[in-house]
């Protein structure tokens, strides 16, 4: 085998330990929180009834069989039956993925296209008017609550303007606003973070030689600075789709009543529907991990010196 | 007698770079002038700090802010260029002129495979396909003795050793097909047999391409190696000028001297390294006269009068003192 594939090997073995850790943690938690029989039963239930319902559900086990059945249902992609729609999990989250995927795509997508050309213009005039000007609109941008940033959009395109619906899914303008929403402060700080990265790489003395082979500005910048930019750029996008997946998205999605993974987990929270909760979470940290190990190859991609 | 002086390539005419710093304007460089001609090698001597480098990426167009030009002027074949651009292109730099730095390791992009900088250059300037760029690539790295320049081609700066980067760092600078070669101390950074692998490699180029070469070094042992002509810098000034053998045998400035005595590369049998007392002056505060009177073992009250202008020592052999070592004194 050779060395990138025990890379992998490797990775995926770390990525398995991490998606256990996690697991292990919402299993615990939603212990925690309260004994579902009760939340499932009407309050009147008879203790013979709520010791029925213990069983079926396989509460009167001890927690360590509990554990590992939990964890036999989730390799085998069976998260339960949602308490609150009275159908299996999983087909909830593959319902609601799409629109997840889709908002999270055009959020980052849109990030990216505002944030390169703003770092890079900012990184080439340092302290000056277009590094002030953009500097200060990521400041802004990355500062922003979104569910404020959200409301103020609706409020001025969905309400004073008229020229964009204000929530729900459907056509593709109906996508423009919360992907607006969830790309403005990514685009903040990646710009920032763009902009750093060229400023350190306009500085290093390889850029000197390219300056002295009389290389183009576009070359200069777009393949001698770029490429060595592209890693902490890639961790920092890397860093926001996790950061959209795992927590933005709940609150974009609630205040555009997107009905993605993230709205379901507001409502699978409202409704105490534990069950569901959890699937989510296993989706997302599988998610999260997948994008981390995928990122990991690109680096090695991308920068030779890195050893695995 | 003389041979007729050629046209010079590169003049360097009267030349003044500062650096606005916090706590003042530092004159990096003042008032330096020399010139190489077609196949002119010059080395360029002086210790850290003397402006040396700074003359160098200035004529590369490469000084960047704080640095500025305040007065002179640099011309390649009677034509002036510009600086000051923080990304200056034109048809000198890159094409007629290039540069080796110190610091291969760092000169050189860590993430592009060594071929693609050569290339680069190539289907720039030549307008080369991709395959006949990749061809002319392996070649100069066959020129500059990489073995296996097959395959070189294809690895990353940090896949090569030392001096095998200083190689590909040639091999790039060559790519353009310069008329003049700078060098900034490119052996600095390496151990002392690769040092020399790499002054050998650079005569011999010198010879077969008739190139011109700006040599700059702290070292005069690489300079007596490559150089026809040495131009010694103090604190920003050029203190001596002359031919190699002339400035070896008979320096005319004390500083010089010092220099050559402070030279590890002897073989007279003396068993002692003298140095120089003293440090170099802050270029804030520099003494009204002669930058090295305060070092200096003739200095005397003229010395701190006025600086001192260049003036002929011998054929072609100048000296900015006052009181320049002659006859039975000027010896190493």
């Amino acid at each position: 085998m050779n060395e990138l594939s025990w890379f992998v090997v490797r990775r995926l073995f770390q990525g398995l330990v991490v998606v256990l850790t996690v697991t292990a943690i919402v299993f615990v938690v939603t212990r925690l929180i309260g004994d579902p029989v009760a939340i499932m039963l009407p309050l009147d239930a008879t203790e013979a009834q709520r010791e029925t319902l213990r069983r079926a559900l396989g509460l009167d086990q001890p927690v360590y069989l509990q554990f590992i059945d939990f964890l036999r249902s989730l390799f085998a992609l069976d998260f339960g039956e949602s308490y609150w729609q009275h159908r299996p999990n999983i087909d909830i989250i593959r319902e609601r993925l799409p629109a997840t995927f889709q908002l999270v795509g055009a959020g980052m997508l849109l990030a990216v296209v505002l944030a390169l050309p703003l770092g890079t213009v900012a990184a080439m005039y340092p302290g000056r008017l277009p590094d002030r000007i953009t500097s200060a609109l990521s400041l802004v941008g990355l500062s922003v609550p979104l569910f404020w940033l959200g409301l103020i959009l609706i409020y001025v395109f969905a309400a004073q303007l008229r020229i964009l619906p204000s929530s729900g899914p459907g056509t593709f303008v109906h996508l423009v606003l919360p992907a607006v929403t969830l790309a403005l402060p990514s685009a903040g700080r990646l710009a920032m973070l763009v902009r750093s990265s060229l400023i350190d790489e306009l500085n290093a003395p390889y850029v000197k030689t390219a300056v002295a082979k009389g290389l183009p500005l576009w070359r200069i910048l777009g393949v001698h600075t770029y490429v060595n930019a592209a890693v902490p750029t890639l961790t920092m996008i890397g860093w926001e789709v996790t950061r959209s997946l795992a927590g933005h998205t709940i609150i974009v999605e609630t205040v555009f009543a997107w009905p993605g993974l993230g709205l379901a987990a507001i409502q699978a929270i409202q409704r105490e529907d534990l069950l569901l909760l959890q699937a989510i979470v296993f989706v997302v940290a599988l998610m999260v991990v997948v994008i981390n190990l995928a990122l990991d190859l690109v680096y090695k991609f991308i920068d030779p010196r890195i050893s695995v | 007698m003389t041979p007729p002086v050629p046209t010079p390539w590169l003049e360097v005419d009267d030349l003044w770079i500062e650096f606005v710093t916090r706590r003042g304007i530092v004159p990096a460089v003042r008032g330096v002038s020399f010139a190489i001609g077609p196949g002119e090698s010059l080395g360029l001597v002086g210790e850290s700090g003397s402006g040396k480098t700074v003359i160098a990426q200035t004529i590369m167009g490469l000084l960047q802010s704080p640095g500025r030009v305040k007065r002179g002027a640099v011309r390649w074949q009677g034509k002036p260029l510009r600086f000051g651009d923080r990304f200056p292109r034109d048809d000198v730099r890159g094409h007629d002129i290039s540069i080796v730095f110190q610091d291969a390791l760092a000169a050189l992009n860590p993430l592009l495979p060594v071929g693609t900088q050569i290339t680069e250059v190539l289907t720039r300037r030549f307008s080369l396909s991709p395959k006949t760029a990749k061809e002319r690539a392996v070649e100069l790295l066959a020129l500059v003795g990489i073995p296996e320049p097959r395959e070189r081609v294809r690895n990353y700066p940090h896949e090569f050793s030392g001096g095998m980067r200083q190689r590909a760092m040639i091999a790039i600078a060559l790519a353009c097909e310069p008329k003049l070669l700078i060098a900034d101390e490119p052996t600095t950074a390496l151990d002392v047999t690769i040092q020399a692998q790499i002054i050998y490699l650079l005569r011999d180029l010198q010879q077969r391409l008739g190139l011109s070469l700006l040599f700059i070094t702290h070292d005069l042992g690489v300079i007596a190696a490559l150089c026809d002509r040495v131009a010694v810098c103090y604190s920003g000034k050029i203190v001596e000028t002359g031919p190699a053998e002339q400035i070896f045998a008979r320096p005319a400035h004390p500083y010089t001297q010092g220099l050559l005595q402070s030279s590890a590369a002897r073989d007279d049998g003396r068993d002692r390294l003298l140095g120089i007392d003293g440090t170099p002056p802050d270029l804030l505060a520099l003494p009204p006269g002669c930058a090295f009177a305060p070092r200096c073992f003739r200095a005397d009250a003229a010395c701190n009068a006025a600086v001192p202008p260049l003036a002929g020592v011998g054929v072609d052999h100048a000296a900015a003192c006052i009181h320049p070592l002659v006859g039975a004194e000027a010896v190493r």
